[in-house]
């Protein structure tokens, strides 16, 4: 299930993107604010040295004279191993310094140039030689930047490591506190998992308010599939009922009636019975279908041993078996216990089921043998009859046959045994017997 | 003694530039040379670069000793791929071309500590201080300021003494030591209006001012190479030091590799060979790195400090202005 | 018998009534569970099967059946059920119902499970046959083998009554036809041998036998005469 994702690893993935992201922001971004910090810091350094050497300059006649402050140039100097430029000039005459230092592109006073192949950092000052001049003395003060910018690089990378182990910190605590958080949830969530299939009890653990909601929500369906899984029974079992006793009145008339009736009646009244015993027979196994369905979505579960159960089947129906004649053989010993872990009514209502379709499709006077035993993994009960054999595919035994002339050999009864024995992790096995006749094996799983 | 070369040195210039040369030298004579341009006297870095040959083994030192501002002229002129090394006592002029991109970086660590931009490396320290004749200054003993000297002078006004120091015009080493007790003593002016008073005469070197007071011809010259003084002080018994309290100047030597230079790894190794304790102890004891924390008398020493300001002390108007007030002070006593 | 049949359902009582007294029981109708628990106690030795409608109209009839079960008498118990929800059976076998009917059953069916509880329920007679080991009880028509009763069907004991009601033991196969099914019924020629076969498979381990006496019929011998 490849589809299947983790909030965890979602959030680890955005987490992580947004962790490079964060680092290329902030590293950005610092080296832009430290860059930026450290020039405006080198430029108002040039600048002193270029307004110190302006507000040094004189004119004495025509010699213009000014001081190039010593210690000015060395506390610049002292600020980083840089090279460091001075030019001193009066309008275009030059008068100190360096000729070839690069003019400003516009009436700005700091720039950053490349000279000499390297970086560096400009300050231009002037001012008129005296009030009212026209002729102005400019001082251009330059130092190159090299360190400057590897020292905002280093900086940038500094913010930006320390911001990535404070995210990284930050994201081990997310994960464990979203650990922390999402407790209760996998509680609950093992709490559901451990839960038998049909336990429709509510969820009364403390949750907190954020899944409340869900446990709520999952309580009322609990509530309600409860209610409506009995409500389902109710109305089957009621339904079955409202049917079966007036089928029953008619049938026990009937029965009365056949004894009493002329010779010429018999057959009709006899035909009455056998569709009256058969919409009961029908009545009775929808609501055995809807009686095993709910059973096993309650999930009922208990040890038991199959061969007391299969002989107490067998007391309950041998007086129908003597009815048709029909002989009930247990082979196996009865006290040979086989043990068996299920649903003890469900198996018992299969087994009768499959033992009255025997005497029901065996001929008079033939014998049905029936033996308990166990395999490796599966307990087993086999049915050997006489019968003419089963005709229809079990796969098919999902419903009603209505396909069949006789109503009498139709119904729900192999469905509803195929049903237990899938819920048991068992199967019914239908084969024919060498001499006529079928074998029916049904049988469950054994952990 | 000095001898001037202008010649077209085959092997090292092939753009036939003149070199004026006061000597050359070669230590060892294995076949791959380094070529070192440098101020100092041979005989003071020879036992270094002897013992550099006996450490590489395949390396022979030639030396070519220069004036600073030929070297300066030289390498701003474009030097010789050939020459490997620049080691010069004018820190200014080193500093300067370094600042104007005339060098190429050692390798990672090497000036680390006392040098500038990775470029410069101060491999030596000279102090600088003031010799007198004891026989002629009777009660100096007691100067041990510029102030107290100073104030000596200006008792001895009518003495008519004898002095004598570096002529800025002349030294390069003279001009940055003027202007570096201008940096350091703002009353180095009135000091130097002092000098004028007496009989002042200037001079170019260290050594000759050293001879003229031990000649008798001078009683006292200010800033003189330490290292210059100490070997003449045994046969000199007149010739005395004063090492001042308030500060002691100390000219750092210093050495790049020049950017042209095609193989700086000898230059490396030599530079490291320098700074390396076995290579300081072959250097004279007072010219030591470690001679700033040595135990010796007077008052703090001041390197020159390696600083791109230095450039501003060669500024040609920055020059002028200091000749104008120095002429002031020499010429109109 | 004696019967005590408990059933509210007017239509069926009237019918279950005729059908059982035809049969030649004797049978009290109690309609509600008060008047059942009623006759049941003031005469409880008098019964010898309680047939008992669950779903009655001031009450269930589990109660009377618990109450049957909680003293000593040994009463079978058929029990009538119209809700036949497959756990009211189990819990009804389980408090102690011999049987049950769910309706509607037939009449037949009636009368086999009457006589299967019936058999269940009747203790050790005092006067017996003795036929080898077993012991035949004709008031009660019951086989017993120490004090356990054998376990016959209602064919296999004509077929076991009419070989030692006769002469040594034997009888002809047109005369056990005419016992097992008299001359109005008809079954097919081989039922006989069917029931003659079943019965010997429960009589085999006691040391009786049923021979086949060529163009005759069948005796019954017990082994352990020779």
């Amino acid at each position: 299930m490849n589809d299947l994702w983790s909030i965890r690893r979602r959030l680890f993935a955005s987490w992580f993107l947004m962790l490079i992201l964060v680092s290329v922001v902030v590293y950005w971004s610092a080296n832009v604010v430290v860059e930026r910090s450290l020039r405006e810091g080198q430029d108002r350094n040039l600048q002193a040295v270029a307004q110190v050497i302006l507000d040094s300059a004189v004119k004495i006649d025509t010699v213009i004279e000014f001081e190039l402050p010593y210690q000015a140039f060395e506390v610049l100097a002292y600020s980083a191993p840089e090279r460091i430029y001075y030019a001193v000039s009066v309008d275009t005459q030059h008068l100190s310094g360096y000729r070839d230092l690069p003019r400003p592109e516009a009436s700005v006073n700091a720039f950053g140039a490349l000279y000499r192949g390297e970086p560096t950092r400009f300050y231009v000052g002037s001012k008129p030689i005296f009030p009212g001049s026209t002729e102005r003395l400019r001082v251009v003060v330059g130092q190159t930047e090299t360190s400057y910018q590897t020292e905002s690089t280093t900086i940038a990378v500094w913010i930006a490591v320390a911001v990535l182990v404070a995210f990284t910190l930050l994201a081990l605590w997310a994960e464990f506190s979203l650990r922390h958080a999402l407790k209760p949830v996998i509680e609950i969530e093992n709490d559901l998992g451990s839960r038998a299939a049909g336990d429709f009890t509510p969820i009364i653990r403390q949750v907190p308010s954020e899944v409340a909601r869900l446990v709520q929500t999952l309580n009322r369906t609990f509530d309600k599939h409860r209610g409506l899984l009995e409500e389902n029974r109710a109305f089957i079992a009621q339904a079955t009922h409202q049917i079966k006793t007036p089928i029953a009145a008619i049938l026990t008339r009937a029965e009365l009636l056949e004894k009493e009736v002329e010779e010429r009646s018999r057959d009709s009244v006899k035909d009455l019975i056998v569709r009256a015993r058969y919409a009961s027979k029908l009545a009775t196994q929808v609501l055995l279908r809807a009686t095993i369905t709910y059973r096993e979505i309650v999930g009922v579960r208990e040890q038991f041993d199959l061969t007391t159960l299969v002989s107490s089947v067998l007391r309950t129906m041998d007086p129908s078996a003597e009815i048709k004649e029909v002989g009930l053989t247990l082979l196996s010993p009865e006290d040979t216990p086989v043990v068996l872990d299920g649903d003890r009514i469900a198996i018992r209502e299969a087994i009768t089921c499959l033992i009255d379709n025997a005497i029901e499709y065996t001929p008079a006077l033939s014998d049905i043998e029936i033996e308990v035993y166990e395999t490796d993994n599966e307990a087993c009960v086999s049915v050997m009859d006489r019968g003419p054999g089963f005709t229809i595919d079990i796969a098919q035994l999902s419903g009603f046959d209505t396909s069949k002339k006789d109503p009498s050999h139709v119904g729900l009864g192999l469905a509803i045994i195929e049903r237990v024995a899938k819920s048991h992790g068992g199967r019914l096995t239908i084969s024919s017997r060498e001499g006529g006749g079928s074998q029916c094996v049904l049988s469950f799983a054994v952990s | 003694m000095r001898f001037v070369v202008c010649c077209v040195l085959i092997t090292l210039s092939f753009q036939a530039k003149c070199l004026e040369i006061e000597g050359e030298f070669f230590v060892g004579d294995a076949p791959n040379q380094i070529v070192v341009i440098g101020t100092a006297d041979f005989s003071r870095v020879q036992p270094v670069f002897a013992g550099f040959v006996s450490e590489q083994k395949e390396l022979q030192v030639r030396y070519l000793q220069m004036s600073s501002r030929e070297i300066d002229r030289a390498v701003r002129s474009g030097l010789s791929p050939d020459i490997d090394l620049v080691m010069s006592s004018a820190v200014d002029l080193q500093v300067r071309l370094v600042n104007d991109g005339y060098a190429k970086a050692f390798e990672p660590g090497l000036a680390a500590d006392s040098g500038w931009r990775g470029e410069l490396v101060q491999y030596s320290l000279e102090p600088v201080v003031t010799i007198f004749n004891v026989a002629r200054l009777v009660g100096f003993e007691r100067v041990r300021t510029r102030r107290d000297l100073a104030r000596f002078l200006e008792r001895s006004s009518g003495r008519s003494l004898r002095l004598t120091l570096y002529d800025p015009d002349v030294s390069g080493v003279g001009y940055l030591l003027s202007r570096q007790d201008l940096v350091q003593d703002e009353h180095f002016w009135s000091l130097l209006d002092v000098f004028s008073a007496q009989h002042l005469e200037p001079n170019c070197c260290s050594g000759d001012m050293i001879d003229r007071v031990i000649n008798g011809e001078s009683d006292l010259a200010y800033n003189v190479l330490e290292s210059y003084v100490l070997p003449r002080l045994e046969d000199a018994p007149n010739l005395k030091i004063l090492r001042f309290d308030d500060y002691q100047l100390a000219i750092p030597r210093t050495a790049f590799i020049p950017k042209q230079a095609d193989g700086p790894e000898s230059a490396n190794k030599l530079v490291r060979y320098f700074v390396s304790e076995e290579g300081q102890n072959r250097l004279a004891p007072g010219v030591r790195l470690d001679v700033i924390q040595a135990n010796r008398k007077g008052g703090p020493i001041k390197p020159i400090r390696i600083t791109p300001a230095l450039v501003v002390h060669l500024d040609d108007m920055n020059r002028r202005r200091f000749f104008q007030r120095w002429n002031r002070s020499v010429q109109d006593p | 018998m004696r019967l005590l049949l408990v059933e509210d359902t007017q239509d069926l009582a009237v019918v279950l009534l005729k059908h059982l007294r035809q049969s030649g029981h004797t049978v009290d109708h109690a309609p509600t569970l008060k008047l059942a628990g009623g006759l049941w106690s003031s005469e409880k030795d008098a019964y010898d099967l309680i047939i008992l409608d669950i779903e009655l109209p001031d009450g269930l009839g589990t109660s009377l059946l618990k109450e049957v079960r909680a003293s000593d008498v040994a009463v079978g118990v058929l029990v009538l059920t119209a809700r036949s929800q497959i756990e009211d059976k189990v819990y009804l076998l389980d408090v102690g119902a011999d049987d049950y009917l769910t309706k509607p059953f037939s009449l037949d069916e009636l009368d086999a499970r009457l006589r299967a509880v019936k058999r269940r329920h009747i203790s050790k007679p005092v006067v017996t046959q003795s036929v080898g080991p077993l012991s035949y009880d004709p008031t009660n028509r019951t086989v017993w083998i120490g004090s356990d009763q054998l376990q016959l069907r209602s064919q296999e004991l004509k077929l076991f009554e009419s070989l030692i009601d006769s002469n040594g033991w034997s009888a002809s196969k047109e005369y056990l036809f005419d016992r097992l099914y008299g001359l109005d019924q008809d079954a097919s020629a081989n039922a006989i041998e069917v029931h003659v076969s079943r019965l010997r498979g429960k009589l085999v381990d006691h040391g009786l036998e049923i021979e086949a006496v060529r163009g005759y019929g069948y005796r019954l011998r017990y082994r352990l005469d020779e």
